[in-house]
């Protein structure tokens, strides 16, 4: 599967739920095809991955060197990086380096990048992680990886998010609108 | 590459115009729509951090004759 596939899938519907999931049921748009490695550079420490690519085949793969993702796994054969991103956890948060995004009007676009060090604009990398699918479709994501030795997974404390507050409720309808103005993603 | 323009000191004025060269037009409308959602009245650094598409515009305009740009002699940044 070619991104063009997906970015025309994107551009015909009227309505769109992207799953990790094989699925003939139309209403999906299914990126388990839209799966494997782009990039992986074990001495850099970094993984460019397309979002279908399950977290099962990623550890595998780092495991030849002996590293590992620094962020919770879902125990979940057929759970993938694109589902965890859509979840959202702190730590995944903190590892993402940069992504390749379909938004809803059909424009392939790509922020951050592949290295730690990155202040270029605004940071949209984690901006959409958690957003369960109703900004964009995520395509490719970049994060850092570990030796398996500096694993920790233990959560970074931190003040919990308010949510439903009106402010909070305000800027998620805004962020809506810049990124699927049509209400393609539901 | 997946490289950035500016890995800790921020783009401010200075590296205005390297944004272009890492971000397409819609990412910067993108970056542009979402300061919008934050500081709808444009208080805060208006201005700053992310070039106006007629800023790229004007870098990309530039004059090159026989694969000279005018002035040579002087630094660019």
């Amino acid at each position: 599967m070619e991104i063009e596939e997906i970015q025309q899938q994107v551009i015909d519907a009227k309505t769109v739920q992207i799953t990790g999931e094989k699925t003939n049921n139309p209403s999906y748009l299914s990126l388990a095809n839209y799966a494997g490695i782009v990039e992986y550079f074990p001495e850099e420490l970094v993984m460019t991955v397309k979002a279908g690519t399950t977290l099962n085949a990623i550890q595998q793969c780092l495991a030849e060197n002996d590293q590992g993702m620094p962020f919770p796994i879902i125990d979940d054969e057929k759970a993938t990086i694109g589902g965890a991103y859509a979840i959202g956890n702190a730590l995944l948060r903190d590892a993402v380096l940069g992504i390749k995004i379909i938004d809803g009007q059909g424009r392939i676009l790509s922020f951050g990048g592949q290295v730690m060090k990155n202040v270029a604009g605004y940071d949209v990398t984690r901006l959409l992680v958690g957003s369960q699918g109703k900004l964009a479709v995520i395509c490719e994501i970049s994060f850092k990886v570990l030796p398996r030795a500096y694993l920790t997974l233990e959560p970074a404390v931190g003040k919990n998010e308010v949510t439903g507050s009106a402010l909070r409720t305000q800027i998620e309808q805004g962020l809506k609108q810049v990124f699927d103005p049509r209400g393609v993603f539901i | 590459m997946g490289g950035s323009v500016t890995g800790e000191h921020g783009v401010g004025i200075e590296k205005l115009d390297a944004m272009c060269s890492q971000f397409e037009s819609p990412e910067l409308e993108i970056f542009h729509q979402i300061k919008a959602v934050f500081d709808p009245a444009e208080l805060l650094n208006p201005g700053k951090a992310v070039p106006t598409l007629h800023r790229c515009a004007e870098l990309g305009g530039m004059h090159v004759n026989q694969g000279k740009l005018p002035f040579p002699e002087l630094e660019r940044f």
